[in-house]
């Protein structure tokens, strides 16, 4: 709908509202003022013939009380200027006629009985008023009166007279409304026009002209404040974008530049690892090489002073003997520090491959070959049973090879040894496994070196070892994801605890702390 | 029913009421005694002429025994201005005073007495025709064209301060005196 056609509509309600209050009002009045015409037409007429009937009932009380209808009729006879009067006539007491008159070209109606001695009624057209003539209170007749009654006819002009004036007040109506409708729709239709072009052109600057002093004038007042509003708010809304446009590309820059130097980082911290990866491969393959290579002439050391105590022993001065000896008990210490060595490297270069393992079976075994390796030894056990895991089997025995002979070996002074295996509370959701022993243990103070490898904590003459076994068992715990760490007090054993991670778990967290 | 023609029936159905449906003529002396106190109505005495509102209305009816008569029957529990009627039987010998509707027949003679009395208030009602000489009769009745009618003599009323309705004038047949 175009705004034109919209504001033709506020004129036609306009029209239509003042038309029809108009005609509702006309109608309301013409309605009430029928219904009192009707009843104060037939008042008047009442009253009107009632009167004329009681001054002609008294005038011609004496004509009845001195029998003279002559002077009866005279009297009835005046009634002949009133050409409304159809018939007028005087009964005696008794009912009976006494005096008539009737209006010229008048039939008598054959009139109905009635009984009352006063009153009126109405037949079609005609009124019949009757009033009781009395002397001295002594009844002597009754004076009837029969008029035209003319209500329909009346009506029928009051309609008329109502249509003339409703078609007069309409016109009227609907000249002050036209009137009324530029003065309501003119300045609307301004406004209408400058919200078009406020629209089409986006020109906030525009404004209406205020043509009155009335509601519309305040709508044209609340139009421009709004307009106003709406100019400053765009405006304030234009800056703001700017801002943030300019914010936006200061970001997009910095975050470039945060990009170039990421991935200039990446490239670097890949290349880094793959020199690292090198250096380290290549350290490991020395120290393998170095380990593989230095037992040949251990062997050779070794091999050769036994075959000199044994060719020559007889012909050596004791002396020597010892000092061959102390040769060969060297060279032996070297080779195993050479195997842990290697040991040592094997773990950390071998791929994690896990299986489900029966960590119980395991203990067992170890704890046999323990107790082959020195059959004077007691030493109980105590294995929980049936304790499973997802880990590497080899690594794992590693592992619990260093932890099972490290108890073993800090249990030789111990009087009723005791060594033993099992599940403690879990940390972090992670089964935690523990080796326990009631040995000679250490102080916890120490516990940080523990684990570095070639740190001994014991006289190596009382407990003799090559300080690798924890650095190993660490390492394989770790490439499992777990944790490792001990418990322990001097003379009171000791408990080293140790967790295995999930399956496909990243290394432990905790573990870089380290 | 109706009856146009029989201009004395009403009379008859005064008279007589309901009770019989008889209907006879009513005699001249009848018509004559419903005159009488019919006149009543149409006529003001002075205050003076009566002891007070309740005093009854006195007619008196000189020797005619017939008129008296059908008076006698026509003012039983009538009233006229909220006042009872009386029936006085005169004769020509007795006094009039108190007397407020006088009839004298045509045969009697009372005419010195009613000289005596001229300024009482009192209706003098004859039927004897009109004299030249002292004194007057305020009414005179007589039958013209077969009707019983009267004449009003205004003079003779102011005289004896009785003030007749014009109504009552308006059926006379003739009224003599001043303005008339």
């Amino acid at each position: 709908m175009s705004p034109l056609a919209r504001l033709r509509s506020v004129r036609t309600k306009l029209l239509a509202g003042v038309m029809l209050s108009i005609i509702a009002s006309m109608l309301t009045a013409a309605v009430l003022l029928q219904l009192y015409e009707v009843r104060s037409y037939h008042h008047a007429i009442v009253a009107d013939l009632g009167g004329k009937a009681e001054l002609l009932g008294r005038a011609s009380a004496p004509a009845l009380d001195f029998n003279d209808p002559k002077l009866a009729r005279e009297n009835l006879a005046l009634l002949s200027g009133r050409p409304r009067i159809r018939r007028a006539a005087l009964y005696q007491a008794d009912g009976s006629l006494f005096a008539e008159y009737q209006r010229e070209g008048v039939h008598a109606i054959a009139e109905p009985e009635r009984n009352a001695l006063s009153g009126d009624w109405v037949a079609g057209d005609v009124i019949y008023v009757r009033r009781a003539i009395e002397v001295d209170g002594e009844h002597v007749g009754s004076i009837e009166i029969e008029a035209d009654y003319r209500l329909r006819e009346r009506l029928l002009d009051y309609l008329g007279i109502l249509g003339l004036v409703l078609l007069v007040a309409i016109g009227m109506a609907w000249f002050a409304s036209f009137w009324l409708q530029n003065q309501i729709t003119m300045p609307i239709q301004a406004m209408s026009d400058v919200a078009q072009r406020v629209i089409r052109q986006r020109d906030f600057s525009l404004r209406a002209t205020k043509t009155a002093d009335d509601e519309i004038g305040y709508l044209v007042d609340a139009f421009n404040g709004m307009l106003h509003e709406v100019e400053e708010r765009n405006a304030a809304l234009a800056a703001a974008n700017q801002r943030l446009l300019q914010e936006i590309d200061e970001r997009r820059a910095a975050e470039e530049q945060v990009r170039r130097l990421n991935e200039s980082l990446e490239v670097k911290v890949s290349l880094r690892t793959v020199q690292l990866e090198a250096a380290n491969r290549e350290l490991e393959a020395f120290s393998y090489s170095v380990s593989h290579d230095l037992r040949a002439p251990l062997r050779a050391i070794d091999g050769f002073s036994q075959a000199v105590l044994e060719d020559f022993g007889s012909s050596l001065e004791p002396q020597a003997r010892e000092y061959l000896e102390r040769v060969r008990l060297a060279t032996q210490r070297m080779g195993q520090l050479i195997d842990d060595l290697l040991n040592l490297a094997r773990v950390s270069r071998a791929e994690l491959v896990r299986g489900p393992i029966n960590i119980s079976a395991m203990v067992q075994e170890i704890a046999a070959e323990l107790g082959q390796r020195d059959p004077k030894r007691q030493v109980r056990w105590q294995i929980a049973a049936d304790v499973t895991a997802d880990a590497d089997a080899r690594l794992l025995r590693i592992a619990l090879e260093n932890l099972l002979s490290n108890a073993w070996k800090f249990t030789a002074n111990t009087a009723d040894a005791c060594i033993e295996f099992g599940i403690a509370p879990s940390v972090d959701g992670n089964e935690t496994y523990f080796v326990r022993d009631n040995g000679v243990g250490f102080e916890m103070s120490y516990a940080h070196k523990l684990f570095a490898p070639f740190q001994r904590l014991h006289d190596a003459r009382e407990f003799p070892g090559t300080g690798i076994g924890l650095a190993t068992t660490q390492r394989v715990i770790r490439k499992h994801g777990g944790l490792i760490w001990a418990q322990a007090a001097t003379g009171k054993g000791a408990t080293f605890y140790f967790t295995l991670g999930a399956k496909d778990h990243a290394q432990h967290p905790l573990d870089t702390a380290d | 029913m109706r009856w146009r023609a029989f201009s004395l029936l009403p009379w008859l159905a005064l008279l007589l009421g309901s009770m019989t449906g008889v209907t006879a003529p009513l005699s001249e002396n009848q018509l004559k005694a419903a005159f009488l106190y019919k006149f009543g109505s149409y006529v003001e005495w002075p205050p003076e002429a009566f002891a007070n509102r309740h005093s009854p209305l006195v007619i008196g009816v000189v020797t005619d025994v017939e008129v008296a008569n059908a008076l006698q029957q026509l003012i039983h529990a009538r009233r006229v201005d909220e006042r009872p009627l009386r029936l006085l039987r005169l004769s020509e010998q007795d006094d009039f005073s108190g007397v407020h509707i006088l009839y004298v027949p045509h045969n009697a003679d009372v005419e010195f007495r009613l000289a005596r009395t001229a300024s009482e208030p009192m209706l003098t009602v004859t039927d004897k025709p009109q004299s030249e000489l002292r004194p007057y009769y305020a009414i005179h009745f007589m039958i013209d064209s077969n009707r019983l009618r009267f004449d009003v003599d205004l003079d003779e009323a102011r005289q004896r301060r009785l003030r007749v309705d014009a109504r009552l004038l308006a059926i006379a047949r003739r009224v003599h005196g001043a303005g008339a």
